[in-house]
């Protein structure tokens, strides 16, 4: 094993059995959602690693099931060397202090009747700390310190409900913190945050990174959070790796059709840019009846015949940069469009200008029929 | 050019009865929407956006008292169809003939608005059947020449729409029989747009559209909505949280705090000129895409404390306790609109003062 990872995912595999009604009794074959279909993956040492994708491409799945919150089908993870699905008990419980998580809703994670000294020592409760009840506390103070609830006495003994949105999620990531873990997985830490103090949750979880070393599996649909926070970032559609690399190559030069997609669809705070079409067409298919080949082909305005037969694994396409893709690697994808940069304001010269721009720009192009 | 406005709201005071005393919601809002135009309105949650948007339609619950100023669609005073104690009667006939006649809403939440247990086409159908007064604008020449010297039932009418609306939204017209839980989101979402669209409004409110969707999804929808708005020259008022997705859609902006408008402005000038400390955290709190990484971490810094309640909040300037500016004069009285540029309002007692050429100390 490579010292350098704190994670590393092998061929991982999660398929969920459905249940069917009447029909099923009669039909004899099982039908299946591959939440997570054959995913191999580093997590580096300290490093913030993001899975993006949309609804139900599996990328919370994959993050309960490095956490063992779940038994995954076939494949394996080891965490600091070892198979997670291997662990004696006594070593689930070393690993559940280092491998922690940190939940999407900040209103239903915690514990209403649990003030948040209660909260933040439970873990350390369950780890024996009761007996010394001075480390106990100096812990519990150090950690609401690092997640910026200061002064700590005034937030010790409130109850959930006198905390806002933001103060909870500080609760929360001092929960993860109080066992000094070396992973956390952040499932939306801020989807549900208010927009004004999601930059400060955000900027939170990176300085303790960078303080503690800790690598953090950071789970979102918002590409620009994720590149924000992360140094990499997985692209999973319907169970799969789609492409895996540097932030900025993700957003800068990415490779695969499906993150091209994605990239284009992120809404830019820019009144005079004209929307194009989005290269990519129809629906996302059902979860249960997948397409063969490339999960993708069915979208994919590039798919060949052979997109529809053979599925692509996840290659090495440049350094540090893995695509899925057969047209990628042949060299038949057009070359990354340059992103257009943020020019609205520099040319900005007060409001008769904008006049004629915003017209031109704005909803009424085309004008009334 | 104040003569031609579409909607006008002045001064709205519109407050909730609580037991412990008023949730003020909205509190002296003014802003205008012209013909053609798309008034983006964003706020973080609880911020009374929505609450703004459904005074206009006057879909408030029982404790919901309007204490003063107006709402003028058209010209008309829509606040005189408010009883003597400021409360409001959802089943007022007037406003019921203007509501979806003239002002629809597509709801927040595609997901929870469509009732599961009828048909999609029935719900719509329903909105149509309930202003038979309207049925005769909505016959078009195919309807015409379909049906040329038959007698029609108004039903035939309603489902022609239907059928038409469906091909404006890019829906198959098969699936106007089909159940809610047979469409997937997006549908779900394209079909309460055809809801909204059904009688021509003038004027159509789209209340969070797209945010449950994903981001491929939205962005198609979002185009849709535009494309349809240019081509019937609709007004809109589109509310989100998103500012991005906001500045996208929207000639003109409007930023609400606590209840309160804190500045409106054309969004170009919102974004490269914004004048409220409010307006320019807001959009220093959003990552995106562009630019280095490194310019974005200088830039990203959020702002402090989070939004108060609306039951008591603060005296002044709402935005007092976060604001890096505040001074005693914004902890004392509520700041009056300063016209900084053209049609640009801005409630900060430092913009005022900076705008009339003082320096703010």
């Amino acid at each position: 094993m490579d010292r350098e990872n704190v994670v590393e995912i092998r061929n991982l595999k999660m398929y969920f059995d459905i249940k069917m009604g009447l029909s099923g009794l009669w039909s004899k074959e099982q039908l299946q959602v591959k939440a997570v279909d054959d995913i191999s993956m580093d997590i580096r040492r300290g490093e913030v690693i993001s899975l993006v994708g949309e609804t139900g491409c599996g990328k919370t799945t994959v993050g309960r099931l490095i956490l063992r919150l779940d038994t995954p089908t076939a494949g394996h993870i080891n965490f600091e060397g070892a198979d997670i699905a291997a662990l004696k008990t006594k070593q689930v419980k070393q690993f559940r202090k280092k491998a922690q998580m940190i939940f999407q809703d900040p209103y239903a994670s915690l514990n209403p009747r649990m003030t948040v000294s209660q909260t933040v020592s439970e873990p350390l409760i369950n780890y024996g700390y009761r007996r010394q009840p001075e480390i106990m506390n100096e812990k519990v103070a150090k950690a609401l310190r690092d997640a910026g609830l200061r002064p700590i006495d005034e937030y010790i003994e409130r109850f959930p409900h006198e905390l806002s949105g933001g103060e909870r999620q500080r609760v929360s990531i001092a929960r993860a913190l109080v066992m000094d873990p070396t992973f956390i997985v952040a499932d939306e830490p801020v989807s549900m945050l208010d927009v004004s103090i999601r930059a400060g949750v955000m900027n939170l979880m990176m300085r303790l990174r960078d303080q503690y070393g800790i690598a953090y599996q950071l789970i979102t649909h918002d590409i620009s959070v994720a590149r924000y926070m992360s140094d990499r970032i997985a692209i999973m559609y319907l169970g799969k790796i789609m492409e895996l690399a540097d932030t900025e190559t993700i957003v800068k030069r990415p490779f695969h059709p499906y993150t091209r997609a994605l990239i284009k669809a992120v809404p830019i705070a820019d009144p005079t840019r004209a929307r194009p079409d989005l290269p990519i067409k129809g629906d996302i298919p059902s979860p249960i009846h997948r397409p063969k080949g490339c999960v993708f082909n069915t979208r994919c305005i590039y798919a060949v015949d052979e997109c529809r037969e053979t599925t692509p694994p996840l290659e090495m396409f440049g350094r540090d940069h893995k695509v899925a893709c057969i047209l990628a690697h042949r060299g038949d994808l057009p070359e990354p469009e340059p992103l257009e940069e943020d020019e609205a304001c520099e040319s900005y010269e007060g409001t008769n200008d904008v006049e004629s721009r915003s017209s031109e720009a704005g909803p009424r192009e085309g004008g009334a029929p | 050019m104040n003569m031609g406005h579409l909607l006008e709201v002045n001064d709205l005071v519109m407050h909730f009865k609580i037991q412990d005393g008023w949730v003020e919601a909205v509190d002296h809002v003014t802003f205008h929407v012209d013909e053609g135009e798309t008034l983006g309105v964003v706020g973080e949650s609880g911020c009374g956006k929505t609450t703004t948007a459904y005074a206009v339609t006057q879909l408030l619950p029982k404790n919901a008292y309007i204490k003063g100023g107006y709402i003028k669609f058209k010209g008309k005073d829509l606040t005189e169809f408010v009883n003597d104690d400021g409360t409001i009667d959802i089943f007022n006939q007037a406003i019921r003939e203007i509501r979806w006649d003239e002002i629809s809403i597509i709801f927040q939440g595609a997901m929870d608005a469509l009732n599961p247990v009828y048909r999609v086409g029935d719900q719509i159908e329903e909105a149509i059947m309930a202003h038979t007064d309207s049925l005769p604008g909505l016959i078009d020449d195919e309807f015409r020449e379909k049906f040329a010297g038959m007698r029609v039932e108004e039903r035939e009418i309603a489902r022609h729409r239907i059928e038409k609306l469906y091909d404006i939204v890019n829906i198959n017209r098969d699936r106007i029989d089909n159940y809610p839980h047979e469409y997937s989101g997006g549908m779900k979402q394209r079909a309460l747009i055809a809801m909204a669209l059904a009688l021509r409004p003038d004027f159509i409110i789209a209340d969070e559209p797209t945010t449950a969707l994903d981001v491929i999804t939205s962005y198609k929808i979002l185009k849709e909505i535009k494309r349809i708005q240019a081509e019937h020259n609709q007004s809109m008022m589109m509310i989100s949280h998103d500012i991005s997705r906001v500045a996208e859609m929207s000639n003109r902006m409007a930023v609400m705090y606590a209840g309160r408008i804190a500045e409106t402005a054309r969004t170009v000038d919102l974004f490269c000129d914004a004048k409220h400390p409010y307006t320019l955290g807001l959009i220093n709190s959003i990552p995106t895409i562009l630019g280095t990484k490194e310019e974005m971490k200088d830039r990203l810094k959020g702002i402090r404390g989070s939004p108060p309640p609306l039951v008591n909040p603060p005296k002044g300037c709402r935005f007092h306790p976060r604001c890096d500016f505040a001074k005693d004069k914004c902890k004392k009285y509520s700041p009056k609109p300063a016209e900084v540029g053209p049609d640009h309002l801005v409630w900060c007692w430092k913009a005022d003062t900076e705008n009339k050429g003082h320096e703010w100390k």
